[in-house]
């Protein structure tokens, strides 16, 4: 910006010289009007009228000497330097529209102070090539006042406003600036790029190990199948054959073998079914969730006529997700809702979706849970009602893992004997 | 009569006896020839004394030669091509039982750890295959 306002000084002083050496050519020569006429004239008490008041002048043509030459240079030189003044402001205040408007142009008082001060310049010049044939000293001096406040004003605005003009940057400092700039953030964008690579390598080896991990789990749980059904099958088999050459207790002790083994067998196959969760791949499409809740209970209903709840499922819920994994997590709440609700008067389990809020529910009036056991609800293998309710614990294990999958949360609220509700979002 | 030979792959030894008891239990009457492995199972169904099984129960996991690699060995081969094969495993890994149909197998069950299961499942599968199944006449060792 210091560029731009040096010029524009330059300009603006040259403006000044040119006008007062104008004044200075007029006020030399001697001028044939009859001064008391004119005397007369002036005090005519109107403002405006006096200010374009010629009749104490001739014009300037008759004003001195002048050959055609040297008058007309005046004259043209005048108009021109006076559509200069006219086009340098236009110029400005088209640039401060254009700029100002969008990005803001520092000291743009100033700009608008320039262009005020160049046009009334322009205009004494103007006025000045007039005055050849027009004599309106009047209007010339009132217009020279102005310019002149205008002009001071400018000085005064001017020297104000250097200290801070001085303050901006030149466009080899902005460049070196930017240069600087730019070094820094390209060293940050490495070093950003550095700790992405570091943790894709962590994120790698983690998903690595995850795969193992789960590998690992499912090919233990496989592999512990088979001795379990040889303890199984042998446990029944002796009961079968030598139950005469064995006592009572011999017996128990045999029946509980074949009883842990198959209970084992159970742990082991849930534990498979949650591995498996978690390493296909997820297949997102748009499921209606509210159709797949009725199915479930539809299912369970004709599985086991016995079960006396209402049900209450509000319609038109559609989800994005992996349908066949959504199931298994709405199989697993429905059941829960169903178990733990079965002993309840009038069992009722609701479904539904949160006003405004992409959260879903499923709620029963059942048994419910101690709110400090929160917590341990969805954990694999954890039991809050053991012995009352059938199950291995493994249910909401899975759903979780299934709504974590999914990039969503899973919560429950209860109250212990007055029913549970459990929350869940996918995304 | 003499009943048609039923060709148990299995290399677990207590999986052999529980299956011949379940087999027993169920009173199914047909021999059982155990081949321990798959080199062995190739070779009873394929060598110089080959015998034409009406029913083959094929485990996966298998010593030398798996599973897998019988079942195919068995559809590739134009004598032993339209066997009925059971394959009988621990393994519910998708994979596996994708592969297996692919493969041509007739039928996958997992066993169950359960005993009584176990043998409820032997029992609808010989059901099935033994006397509801029409056998391939081709086969003249069938029944």
């Amino acid at each position: 910006m210091k560029l731009l306002f040096v010029p524009l000084v330059f300009v603006n002083v040259l403006g000044l010289v040119a006008t007062t050496d104008s004044i200075t050519l007029c006020s030399a020569n001697t001028c044939t009007v009859e001064a008391d006429f004119a005397l007369a004239q002036v005090q005519s008490g109107n403002f405006i009228s006096d200010l374009f008041d010629t009749s104490l002048w001739p014009a300037r043509w008759y004003c001195g000497t002048w050959t055609p030459l040297h008058g007309w240079t005046y004259i043209i030189s005048d108009i021109i330097i006076w559509l200069s003044y006219f086009a340098i402001p236009a110029i400005l205040v088209f640039f401060y529209l254009r700029r100002g408007k969008s990005e803001g142009i520092p000291f743009h008082k100033i700009l608008l102070l320039f262009v005020a001060f160049i046009l009334a310049c322009g205009l004494t010049h103007l006025i000045d090539a007039a005055i050849f044939w027009w004599p309106a000293y009047r209007l010339s001096a009132a217009l020279r006042l102005v310019t002149a406040a205008i002009s001071l004003f400018t000085v005064f605005a001017l020297i104000k406003v250097i200290p801070a003009v001085l303050q901006l940057k030149s466009p080899a400092q902005l460049e070196k600036l930017v240069q600087e700039r730019t070094l820094q953030l390209q060293l940050l964008n490495e070093k950003l790029q550095q700790e992405i690579n570091e943790k894709k390598k962590k994120d790698d080896t983690l998903f690595q190990t995850n795969q193992e991990l789960m590998a690992f789990s499912y090919s233990v749980s496989h592999d512990l199948r088979a001795p379990l059904r040889s303890i199984h099958g042998f446990s029944k088999a002796l009961l079968e054959d030598y139950s005469d050459k064995l006592d009572n207790t011999g017996q128990d002790f045999l029946n509980r073998i074949a009883r842990a083994s198959s209970r084992m067998g159970e742990l082991i196959d849930d534990l498979l079914k949650l591995s498996r969760i978690s390493r296909n791949e997820l297949t997102l499409e748009e499921v209606n969730l509210s159709m797949l809740v009725e199915e479930v209970v539809a299912a369970n209903i004709n599985q086991k006529p016995s079960i006396r709840a209402t049900f209450d499922i509000q319609n038109h819920i559609v989800v994005t997700a992996d349908k066949k994994l959504l199931k298994i997590a709405v199989e697993n709440l429905i059941d829960n809702a169903i178990k733990y609700s079965s002993k309840t008067a009038s069992p009722v389990i609701q479904f539904g979706k949160l006003p405004h809020q992409e959260t879903f529910f499923v709620s029963d009036n059942g048994a419910g849970f101690d709110m400090k056991f929160k917590d341990k609800l969805f954990g694999a293998f954890q039991r809050l009602h053991e012995g009352e309710y059938e199950g291995s614990g493994i249910g909401l294990a899975t759903v979780k893992r299934i709504v974590t999958r999914h990039g969503g949360e899973i919560w429950a609220d209860s109250v212990e004997n007055k029913g549970a509700t459990f929350y869940f979002t996918l995304h | 009569m003499k009943s048609a030979k039923i060709l148990l792959v299995e290399d677990n030894e207590d999986d052999v006896a529980l299956m011949l008891r379940a087999f027993k239990i169920n009173k199914i009457p047909n021999e059982v020839v155990i081949a321990r492995n798959g080199v062995e199972a190739l070779d009873l169904l394929m060598g110089e004394k080959a015998i034409q099984p009406c029913l083959v129960i094929l485990d996966l996991k298998l010593p030398k030669v798996n599973g897998l690699q019988v079942l195919q060995s068995i559809r590739e081969n134009v004598n032993t091509r339209d066997y009925p094969i059971i394959v009988l495993t621990t393994s519910v890994e998708q994979e596996d039982v994708i592969k297996s149909y692919e493969l041509g197998a007739n039928s996958y069950i997992r066993k169950p750890v359960e005993f009584d299961k176990f043998i409820k499942a032997v029992e609808q599968l010989g059901l099935y295959w033994l006397f509801l199944n029409e056998p391939n006449p081709k086969y003249h060792e069938r029944r």
